[in-house]
């Protein structure tokens, strides 16, 4: 188990790298100067040149780069551009505003939407199983900003119980939390109706069946346990997207999260902000699914072989029983 | 390759397709079957055949030319002279809103299959081949998968600016790691099964084999991924509007048509109701169809 | 008892009056008078689009819109200049007198207090100019100017300017010529330190907190040396909120009492609005439509520009950029100012898609042409107006809407063929004609025509350094022929801004080039 966690973190070090290349790669070809960006309109070419130089953006990429990845090695992210503040100071905070958001969103998504799939799985084949799928596809099919902003139109600006913007006091997480929530409702639903409707016919069912009890404690003690393991693994995935997918919704609620600091930071040529920010989301996307294989193991210790031997590398056993 | 080609092979292969033929019964035929049984699938698809409707008869259907602007009606509510009302700068909002499918219906059916054709060929490449290749394939993807999707888009857009060909490519590479990682995981499902064992041992060559026997079988579930995009990249595509990367006006795309009216929105909701509603209905029919091709596709699931 | 009151009736009566008649307060509710005379325990929040990246613009080098309200708050100026008549009235300088045509000597009040309560003295502003304006700022407005001071006397300070012109005197009233002492500087922690956290200046306000991403928080001088001026407000409380659908919505929330920088059209979709109070006002700048005229682009040829001016509808664009509230411009500086001149007759304003045609055939493009334009996203619509009348003639243009580096990039480089730049002159300005100036021509930002020649270079000169108004006025009747004989730039509209506001606030003021003046309001 050790050394399997220590080889999952390892395989952070190529992806760090590879996320770094591509970004480096992206910020030489972008058109405007970053050092013009910072000295302002008025500046001067050779005042520019000079905070080119300091900035070292005239050197080769190579060597920006190597410069660039020997400071993250000594946990140096660079200073932004913007404060000069350093990187990793602006977004300790910033991430910490964003789990907030990508936690209780999740929670609120997974909640219903395992509820709303129990409901269908049970009354499969019913109207409620159609208007189940119904509701929970139509926040699947609205953009997430539209939800936003429908929202902030009917609870901030008209009912005037929420803000606009901003998360001053909890209440500004409720809409943000809610939006994103909404939205993932499909998906758990889909999971867990399917993951639920196949665990009742498994076998261990029918014999809790014929032994006569009753349907609640059959999906509550013995269903429920076996289908939340594909739920947990779509968490895992849903908690990545949406801290990657908070860029937007941070736009549109002004939440200072992690995904509106890179938003501000690639409009503004902030190279280090967008570095350091795209660094540490893949890094905290690495260890979330690290988190959820191992908490699988956990839940369910006959995954151990699959999960830890590598089976999933074994396609030919992968075939569905 | 050229020991798979003997003569015997080849009459092997004859008399299989010969066999084949009187049966008819494909899984994609299998599927329809099932799929035609399905009455919240049907519905998308038949929602999903009006909207290309409308997509290819736009210019009889619109009553305003898009772009016509007329700065006697500027900002007008709903009326029978204009069904959705006029923007800001007076344009017919229902005419938009028709132009508008054909606009972002073609982009998103543009980014799917360039989707498709990088990351889709990726992973289906990864899937055959598997060993090393997949693993570089995979490890590659595991690195772009590790940027969020709207920070690619962006960063991209920021490269090549604004324009149709731009935002495919944005949304093609933002796309690529999940698209490779579904249809590798679809290859292997197929890879897995009994009859592709026993052709590799017969020794079929290995284009055919992907060509001929894998595709067919796998594409049940790349059709779902297929039509599942299509949703994904309309939305993608509002939202790169919405922070201000998307396309440049005054192309008629909802994405578009719904960020110029949300600045209206607490005065004139209609402005941002009506594109809003076109992303919606399309979307959802093509989550329906989507979720009806799933059932069809892979009647164990349901 | 009885008649001061009918006298402060009558005052108040004729103040009225005056900013009636007054073409500067056209525009809805703009500089509204600050009758800000009682003080209160209350907050005021102001949503400012973005997030200032300095408090103390001069000590980082920079002019920014965003760090100019802020500071103005914290910060005063020698001298401070009226916004419907530009009258010269005393600021922290109490009387000012020209030595020679480029020495003034100014008087200061011996009441102001810094920061650390000390009075501030003549050595403390000449520092401030020669250790800050002059040395950080040698390339912005706020040094470009200036070339020195001395402190005569501990209530004396003579500055020496590198040009002689009438209109530095109004320049030193902008917020980027604040003043504050070395003193305050070095106990806020230097001069870098002290951008971010401003305890520094005499200003109206004091210097509480920033937040990074999330507010600036200052609070009320309660030693404050005006006896004029109160501050209903005790807190005002900055934001950010980069977009203005959801400014405005803060404001209908009750979130923040003002909603600064609304794009106009966007504004004045809420003039009828009972929740929130619209001020549409324009602010002395007029929006020009510069033609790249460099080798390489079909804007070289004079018959593509008078084609395209021939095309463009004036009033319509008018109606777009300004929401209705303006008509659209009949010369190149804004009607408001002394210096406006009518240089084009309704006649010459005209749509003519056949005489553009025309002009477009003999230039060689009867079969159309494409041209390109970059522009900053918020300047969206006036855009797609433009975009439909060219294309009335057969001109495709491709819009580029973009970021700010990326537009300054575009407009340095010279890779555009039209481009939209305003420029701010209610009064005559030492930094007028940027784009027509050999000295700024090839190192501006904004780009222009990005060419000029000797004779408007030399007369843009004669205009600024001009004593006398009239004969100024005569100068740029000139420089406007030549620009419109050679159809050098279409001058479009004057440019409006846009503020949404709590119902209940009054007291809307602006300072320099239209920025939302912070510390005027009250209920």
């Amino acid at each position: 188990m050790g050394r399997y966690i220590v080889k999952r973190l390892l395989l952070l070090i190529p992806i760090l790298l590879g996320v770094s290349a591509i970004i480096f790669a992206l910020k030489t070809v972008t058109p405007g100067d970053p050092a013009r960006q910072i000295l302002g309109n008025d500046a001067t070419e050779e005042q520019v040149q000079a905070k080119r130089d300091e900035l070292g953006l005239n050197d080769p990429v190579i060597v920006q780069y190597f410069r660039y990845i020997a400071g993250v090695c000594h946990g140096d992210f660079g200073e932004s551009y913007r404060t000069g503040e350093p990187v990793l100071e602006e977004l300790v905070p910033r991430l910490a505003t964003s789990a907030k958001i990508t936690l209780g969103a999740v929670a609120i998504g997974a909640i219903l939407g395992v509820l709303l799939g129990v409901i269908s799985a049970l009354k499969k084949y019913t109207w409620v199983d159609s208007l189940v799928l119904v509701v929970s596809m139509f926040f699947q099919s609205v953009p997430e900003f539209v939800v936003g902003l429908v929202l902030i139109m009917i609870f901030a600006v008209n009912l005037h119980w929420l803000p606009a913007s901003g998360i001053e006091t909890w209440k500004g997480y409720i809409l943000p939390m809610l939006t994103i929530g909404v939205s993932s409702i499909a998906n758990y639903t889909r999971i867990t109706r399917s993951s639920m409707l196949e665990v009742l016919g498994e076998d261990y069912i029918r014999t809790a069946r014929a032994k006569g009890q009753t349907e609640s404690k059959i999906v509550m003690r013995h269903a429920m346990r076996n289908t939340m393991i594909p739920v947990a693994q779509s968490i895992g995935t849903h908690l990545g997207n949406a801290l990657g997918g908070g860029m937007v919704l941070e736009t549109v609620f002004s939440v200072p999260g992690v995904g509106k600091y890179i938003v501000d930071a690639i409009t503004a040529r902030n190279y280090p902000s967008v570095l350091g920010g795209a660094l540490m989301i893949a890094i905290i996307l690495v260890v979330i699914n690290l988190i959820v294989d191992i908490s699988f193991v956990v839940i369910d210790p006959r995954l151990k072989t699959t999960i830890i031997a590598g089976g999933a590398k074994k396609p030919k056993k992968a075939k569905a029983a | 390759m050229a020991k798979m080609h003997t003569p015997a092979m080849e009459k092997i292969e004859r008399k299989n397709a010969k066999r084949r033929k009187p049966k008819r019964s494909t899984p994609a035929t299998e599927a329809w079957k099932r799929f035609k049984r399905n009455p919240t699938a049907l519905i998308g698809l038949i929602v999903v055949a009006l909207l290309l409707l409308i997509a290819i008869f736009a210019p009889l259907i619109a009553p305003y030319d898009y772009q016509v602007q007329d700065f006697m009606a500027m900002s007008q509510k709903p009326s029978s002279a204009h069904l959705f009302g006029t923007d800001q700068l007076g344009r017919d909002i229902f005419s938009r809103c028709i132009y508008g499918a054909r606009y972002s219906l073609v982009i998103a059916l543009f980014c799917t299959i360039a989707a498709f054709f990088s990351g889709g060929l990726l992973g289906i490449i990864a899937g055959y081949f598997g060993g090393k290749v997949d693993t570089i394939i995979m490890r590659i993807m595991d690195i772009f998968q590790a940027i969020p999707m709207i920070m690619m888009a962006m960063c991209i857009v920021a490269v090549l600016g604004n324009g149709i060909p731009q935002l495919v490519a944005a949304i093609m590479f933002a796309s690529m790691p999940t698209m490779a990682r579904n249809n590798r995981a679809a290859i292997l499902r197929v890879r897995g099964c009994d009859y592709i064992e026993s052709s590799e041992a017969i020794g079929v060559g290995q284009v055919r084999m992907i060509v001929k026997h894998m595709i067919p079988n796998a594409v049940g579930v790349m059709v779902i991924y297929f039509v599942g995009f299509l949703a994904v990249s309309i939305m993608m595509m509002s939202s790169m509007s919405y922070i201000g990367v998307g396309l440049a006006a005054p192309t008629p795309e909802w994405g578009l048509i719904l960020n110029d009216g949300k600045a209206y929105m607490t005065q004139s909701p209609y402005m941002m109701l009506f594109p809003a509603l076109c992303i919606m209905v399309t979307c959802f029919a093509f989550n329906l169809m989507g979720d009806g091709l799933r059932d069809a596709f892979d009647p164990k699931m349901k | 008892m009885r008649f001061r009151k009918i006298a402060a009736f009558a005052m108040a009566a004729t103040m009225m009056l005056s900013t009636a008649v007054s073409t500067q307060a056209a525009a809805v509710g703009a500089n509204e008078d600050p009758a800000n005379t009682e003080k209160t325990d209350e907050t005021i929040t102001i949503a400012l689009a973005s997030e200032p990246t300095t408090l103390a613009p001069s000590l980082s080098g920079t002019a920014a819109n965003e760090a100019q309200i802020v500071s103005s708050t914290l910060m005063d100026t020698l001298v401070r200049q009226d916004k419907v008549t530009n009258e010269i009235t005393p600021g922290l300088a109490t009387a000012w007198e020209w030595v020679d045509d480029t020495h003034c000597k100014f008087t200061l009040r011996d009441d102001a207090k810094c920061y650390n309560g000390d009075t501030l003295t003549a050595e403390d502003v000449a520092w401030c100019i020669n250790d800050v304006w002059v040395a950080l700022n040698a390339t912005n407005d706020t040094g470009m100017f200036v070339a020195g001071a001395v402190a005569d006397d501990e209530h004396t300070v003579t500055i020496e300017f590198n040009l002689a012109s009438p209109a530095l005197l109004g320049m030193l009233s902008w917020t980027n010529f604040h003043v504050f002492s070395q003193a305050d500087v070095e106990a806020a922690g230097g001069m870098e330190q002290a951008t971010k956290t401003p305890f520094i200046g005499t200003g109206r306000y004091r210097f509480v907190e920033w937040k990074t991403t999330e507010y600036i928080k200052v609070e009320r001088n309660e030693d404050y040396w005006d006896p004029d001026y109160a501050g209903y407000f005790k807190e005002i409380v900055f934001k950010f909120i980069g977009e203005p659908a959801s400014r405005e919505a803060n404001v209908e929330s009750g979130d923040v009492d003002v909603a600064a920088d609304m794009p106009v059209i966007q504004a004045s979709a809420f003039a009828e609005s009972d929740a929130v109070k619209t001020v549409l006002y324009n602010y002395g700048q007029n929006g020009h439509l510069w033609y790249n005229m460099t080798e390489g682009h079909p804007t070289a040829d004079i018959n593509v520009r008078k084609a395209i001016d021939l095309a463009l509808d004036f009033d319509n664009i008018a109606i777009v950029g300004t929401a209705g509230t303006a008509q659209a411009a009949t010369g190149y500086i804004d009607f408001g100012s002394y210096y406006h001149n009518d240089t084009y007759t309704p006649e010459e304003r005209a749509v003519d898609i056949d005489k553009a045609k025309e002009l477009l055939a003999e230039a060689g493009y009867e079969d159309g042409l494409t041209l390109n334009t970059t522009y900053l996203a918020e300047t969206e619509t006036v855009h797609a107006v433009i975009k439909e009348c060219l294309r009335q003639i057969g001109i495709d243009l491709v819009l580029n809407p973009t970021d700010v580096p990326t537009f300054v990039q575009t407009a340095n480089s010279g890779d555009y063929d039209i481009m939209i730049i305003g420029e701010w002159m209610t009064d005559r300005i030492p930094s007028a004609f940027p784009f027509i100036r050999w000295d700024n021509i090839h190192g501006f930002h904004m780009g222009g025509p990005q060419t000029t020649t000797d004779e408007l270079d030399g007369l843009v000169h004669q205009f600024i350094e001009e004593k006398d108004d009239e004969t100024a006025l005569g100068i740029l009747q000139q420089i406007e022929q030549i620009m419109k004989d050679d159809c050098m730039v279409s001058n479009l509209y004057p440019e409006v801004k846009g503020a949404i506001l709590n119902p209940d606030l009054k007291g809307f003021t602006t300072l320099e080039r239209g920025y939302v003046c912070p510390y005027n309001f009250y209920k």
